[in-house]
């Protein structure tokens, strides 16, 4: 295990190495750092000649693990690794019909799979090195990875198929099955395991791994290979009572660094976020964990009182997952992503690497105007640039996510929430607590189309102030500036969309998503011309999260485009902002980048300017009017003259404008937004590659049975570092001790074992787990230390 | 006896087989359930990624649940799952065979239009400059190979193109069109390795279509490569054949000139199974190819076929390119019926039925 963690961990050490070299900016205009950006479509298996060719400067799709492999060292090319993937087998754990046996509705069956799988070999020779074994849900990679330190390093999980047939064996046998010539046999008929297999990727071979092992224990495995869709038929869309499968090869894509995560212990653990076998569909079986439920919806709904109480649930659940073995995790794989050797400026997510709005902010070649950045597909026959219904392809957010500027964005290597280009205060009295919501706060009444003060004696949990100073007076791409006038509009068309009877039901799906979020706001305070202050019910531990919570809107277009936009949908009824409206009134599914959606925005547009339509209430607040008849109609002429001369009426306020999108060719082309009211100029966003972490020195003598021992150990990383460490025992699998090393200062720990402790040893060898840890990294370093105990 | 009669015979029967073809699709994606687990297996993917979204921002499990049985409500009604197959899916053909296509529901054209017509209508022309232009080119080097062999059989260039037609048959398209991009695109630099067009792409108009046809180069070029050598010698073998009939013979010993001989006596004989192949070749071809346009990354049928079924399966536009590409192969049929009588002197028709004298 260690050989594979260093290779891997090598590996993304050096990526971060090369990208954390110095940025000097290219020039000191506002905007981007090069000048234009071409996106392009390149096939995955062609990419990394096409790079080599100099097709391309970037490619921002992972590539395939072989050819990673051979890119490696090649000259003049680069790579980004991030632990991008995870992989896990899913157990189908329904009970057989009567007079049949399905092995994995025994718990000691599934709990026996754990020791079946080869994670070594998946990781070492499958993925050739670029990979890690996983146990739990958890990433080594992942911050909750310190959380559930002990029990995943302790539950003694290992390759050992000797162990596992013998657990299946008294299973199998004490549920009445028989093993007849080295086949299970159940009421005289074999037993067949109808294995799902996926084919694209490495998945193919990790599957003839488990089946062979899972043969070689006595099961007849049928494997089917087959691709995403009819792998998805097969697994999700059927009863897990019919036994279309008994064991799939699942991939779990990941796409941002969490500090503190709550999704993907529900999503990997909890029957009731609809993520274990029965799926919570209607009709089918359903696999139940009460325990689970009940804590992963207290971690869900913030029922936690301190970091600690939160990491007892989590612990608690990670614990409740392995017991159940209905997922065995198996690797985290590591992602690459190609580039040329003199492309700089790159900004690697810890996770995403630099597919992340980091990125190509920052991003050029010394010398080059423009760079090309290849990625699977420009545009697929599902896009839809929809800023209210959402993307219809996570190819299109890549490219939108530089035309935009949000408020908030997860740091790229603490996963904490931060500014982005909005700052924030947060002040809480939970989670016990309330603060008074000022009398003069309002919120937006949907039937009266009006801001309305709040109720006197209203309360909230948490207040918090978000400062646009930065957006505010800044221009959006075609020229206006932004005003507090956009922010409003898009706070009001949310509360219209959830709470307008009529808006309501046209859009039925976006109206029932966005309402449960919205009931928890208490207020809003327009402070001054560029902050407001968002009353919510909401606490965290950690303030950034409440902030992150209470940004009510991500300001990306202005509010022109989106007034025309609900004229055309609720008024004029000629467009759907979501996929099911537009089916239900058989009218466009609205796509700002389409110039036939975007024409027909065009005719409301032209109909607003002749009548200097403003927009009624939504700009009226505390007695003033924020925008005049003028003001509206030099935005809708703006708007115009931007369609006139793109074709779309993608307008935003991020380092690029789209200048051109053709679907035909997979092309789109940004233009560097060189306005001078654009507040950041390259550089300011560059991060480079993830801080150091890393154990860099261990000093371990040999320990005396008896005697107090010390292992010296030090740490290279950012901000306040901290190391964990685990005394383990390979011989009974047992975890001896666990605690913090003492920090000695300048990074160096002391792990002190007392003469109690050694007392209890035997001669032989103990591994003793160090993982590193900083306040400034989602991620940990480990690494594993072989003792030597003697008389 | 007049050639429309029998025709319109044959059309009707045609139009038998075009009913039959839609109702077995029908029947098949029906009682089977493979249409309703298909698109709810769309569906289900489609809340599983929404509970995660939702789970961001909504902290009450009983209100994720609630909006996730409305958003299942509606989507159901988008993809007509609130209905049972068997009065969702007539109801699609009854409009098919009104030529009304419908609306695809999950599949959107270049310009964002769901019509099922406009996303067809996009993307058969980029497969015809590429499958249809590649086989217009195979034919017409077939044919004019072929029957330049037929006269030299056994000659060194016989064997030699012999050798050839065994290679191109067994070279797989996607293979041939992997080594022809390391060759002209990476090696030699000569044609660009993938796609349709350059970057930046011209904007329109006569230069646009030449950047296409320029990118439309290697995939023809492997495409003529794979397929030239059995066509040859197809049309070889057949000419060949008939050159060594009684009739031929005749002719020769009447003394007529070697052309003469060729043109009426050999080729127009020889013409229906060839014009057969060539006919539902090219009609086959606007089904394009996935296999070739994922490698040379071309927007074509083949891969519009390859998202209805499996990538973003959707129902009408299933239902649709069957329709289309049956009534292309009963209108080629058509076609081949008149082209019978008028290329074969012998074939005649006799109450509907095609007779040899």
């Amino acid at each position: 295990m260690l050989r594979q963690f260093t290779r891997a961990l090598v590996v993304l050490l050096l990526a971060g190495l090369v990208a954390a070299q110095e940025y000097s900016p290219p020039h000191e205009q506002p905007g981007p750092a090069t000048e234009r950006i071409f996106f392009r479509s390149f096939h995955v298996d062609r990419a990394p000649l096409d790079l080599r060719a100099g097709n391309m400067d970037l490619y921002l799709f992972g590539l395939r693990t072989d050819a990673a492999l051979e890119l490696e060292g090649a000259p003049g090319v680069q790579l980004y690794e991030a632990p991008a993937t995870t992989l896990s087998l899913v157990l189908n754990p329904a009970p057989a019909p009567e007079g049949r046996l399905n092995p994995f509705s025994i718990p000691e069956v599934r709990q026996a799979m754990q020791y079946l799988v080869n994670r070594e070999f998946i990781a070492n020779d499958i993925f050739r090195g670029m990979a890690l074994p996983m146990v739990t849900h958890v990433s080594p990679w992942d911050f909750d990875f310190l959380t559930v330190y002990d029990i995943d390093r302790g539950a003694g999980i290992r390759y050992d198929p000797e162990l596992a047939r013998e657990l299946i064996n008294e299973a199998m046998t004490a549920a009445g099955a028989e093993l007849v010539e080295g086949s299970w046999h159940y009421g005289g008929e074999p037993i067949r395991l109808r294995f799902i297999v996926r084919v694209e990727d490495e998945r193919r071979e990790v599957g003839d791994l488990v089946r062979a092992e899972l043969e070689q224990a006595g099961f007849n495995v049928a494997a089917t290979y087959q691709a995403f869709a009819p792998a998805v038929l097969a697994v999700y869309a059927s009863d897990p009572r019919a036994f279309e499968w008994h064991l799939y090869t699942e991939g779990w894509g990941r796409s941002a660094p969490q500090r503190y995560d709550v999704g993907t212990i529900n999503a990997m653990n909890a029957p009731w976020l609809g993520n274990m076998p029965g799926w919570r569909e209607v009709g089918f079986w359903q696999y139940e964990h009460a325990e689970q439920d009940e804590l992963g919806q207290r971690l869900f709904r913030g029922e936690f009182g301190s970091v600690e109480e939160r990491n007892e649930i989590y612990r608690r659940m990670t614990e409740l997952g392995l017991d159940a073995s209905v997922r065995i995790w198996l690797a985290t794989v590591v992602n690459s992503f190609a580039a040329q050797d003199d492309l700089t400026g790159i900004t690697r997510d810890v996770v995403a690497g630099p597919r992340s709005p980091w990125t190509l902010r920052e991003a050029f070649v010394p010398g080059q105007d423009e760079i090309t950045v290849g990625h699977l597909w420009v545009w697929t026959e599902r896009t839809t640039w929809n800023p209210v219904g959402g993307f219809g392809d996570v190819y299109s957010i890549d490219i939108w996510r530089n035309l935009y500027d949000p408020p908030l964005w997860n740091h790229p290597f603490s996963g904490i929430p931060q500014p982005f280009r909005a700052s924030f205060e947060v002040e809480t009295a939970g989670p016990g607590g309330t603060l008074a919501v000022p009398g003069d706060a309002v919120l937006w009444d949907a039937t009266t189309d009006r801001w309305q003060l709040v109720e006197p004696g209203t309360q909230a949990v948490s207040k918090v102030t978000l400062d646009y100073s930065r957006y505010i007076g800044a221009n959006w791409h075609h020229g206006q500036a932004i005003t507090m006038a956009d922010v409003l509009y898009a706070i009001a068309q949310s509360f219209d969309l959830a709470y307008d009877p009529d808006k309501s039901r046209i859009e039925v799906a976006l109206a029932v998503t966005a309402r449960p979020y919205l009931e928890t706001f208490r207020g809003f305070r327009i402070v001054d011309e560029s902050r407001l202050e968002v009353y919510v019910d909401f606490w965290h531990f950690d303030p950034p999260y409440i902030a992150s919570y209470a940004s009510p809107t991500s300001l990306g277009m202005p509010w022109e485009v989106l007034a025309a936009m609900d004229h055309l949908v609720f008024e004029e009824r000629r467009g759907a902002y979501s996929d099911t409206a537009a089916g239900r009134f058989n009218v466009p599914w609205i796509s700002l980048v389409m110039s036939r959606d975007a024409r027909l925005i065009e005719r409301t547009l032209r109909q607003f300017r002749t009548q200097s339509t403003v927009p009624e209430g939504v700009f009226e607040v505390g007695g003033q009017a924020l925008v005049s008849p003028e003001e509206a109609e030099a935005r809708y002429s703006a708007a115009l003259d931007w369609l006139e001369r793109y074709g779309h009426l993608v307008i935003s306020n991020g380092p690029y404008f789209l200048t051109r999108y053709d679907p035909p060719a997979q092309f789109a082309e940004l233009q560097a937004f060189r306005d001078e009211t654009y507040p950041y100029r390259p550089g300011d966003r560059f991060l480079g590659g993830p801080p150091e972490l890393a154990i860099s020195q261990v000093e371990a003598a040999e320990v005396v049975q008896g005697e107090a021992a010390e292992v010296r150990v030090s740490v290279v990383g950012p901000g306040t570092l901290g190391l964990r460490y685990l005394l383990f025992d390979p011989a009974s699998g047992e975890v001896l001790e666990t605690g913090e090393a003492a920090p000695g200062g300048g990074g160096e720990f002391v792990v002190s074992l007392n003469g109690e402790l050694t007392a209890g040893l035997f001669p032989g060898l103990y591994h003793l787990f160090l993982a590193a840890y900083s306040d400034e990294a989602a991620l940990v370093s480990e690494r594993r230390v072989d003792l030597d105990v003697t008389f | 006896m007049s050639l429309l009669r029998p025709l319109l015979a044959r059309a009707l029967s045609l139009f038998g087989v075009l009913l039959v073809v839609l109702f077995l699709l029908v029947i098949s994606l029906g009682t089977t359930g493979f249409s309703d687990r298909m698109l709810g297996a769309l569906i289900g993917e489609e809340l599983r990624a929404l509970r995660t979204t939702l789970a961001e921002t909504v902290r009450d499990p009983e209100a994720i649940e609630e909006t996730l049985l409305v958003r299942r409500q509606e989507l159901n009604a988008l993809y007509g799952l609130d209905r049972p197959w068997y009065v969702r899916m007539p109801g699609m053909v009854l409009r098919v065979l009104r030529l009304d296509l419908g609306e695809a529901r999950t599949l959107r054209s270049f310009s964002g239009s769901n019509r099922v017509a406009d996303i067809i209508l996009e993307r058969l022309p980029n497969t015809i400059i590429l499958l249809t232009t590649a086989l217009a080119i195979t034919a017409v080097i077939g044919i004019t190979v072929g029957v330049w062999l037929s006269t030299r059989a056994g000659s060194a260039i016989d064997r030699a193109i012999s050798y050839f037609a065994a290679v191109s048959y067994a070279l797989p398209a996607w293979w041939t069109g992997i080594l022809l991009i390391l060759i002209f695109a990476f090696y030699l630099q000569l044609l660009p390795s993938g796609g349709m067009y350059s970057s930046p792409p011209p904007v329109g108009g006569f230069e646009r279509f030449l950047d296409l046809a320029w990118h439309a180069l290697l995939p023809i070029i492997t495409l003529v490569l794979v397929s030239v050598g059995p066509y040859i010698y197809v049309v070889r073998t057949m000419t060949l054949g008939v050159a060594q009939e009684d009739h031929v013979t005749v002719a020769r010993a009447k003394g007529l000139p070697d052309r003469m001989v060729e043109r009426r006596h050999i080729l127009r004989v020889a013409a229906p199974p060839i014009v057969t192949g060539l006919i539902l070749g090219l009609a086959g071809s606007l089904g394009g190819s996935i296999l070739v346009e994922t490698v040379f990354n071309w927007q074509g049928m083949g891969r519009l076929y390859y998202e209805a079924m499996l990538g973003t399966p959707d129902e009408a536009m299933i239902v649709g390119l069957t329709f289309m590409f049956t009534l292309l192969y009963v209108i080629a049929r058509l076609i081949l019926e008149i082209l019978y009588v008028l290329l074969d002197p012998r074939v005649r028709y006799d109450d509907g039925a095609a007779v040899r004298p």
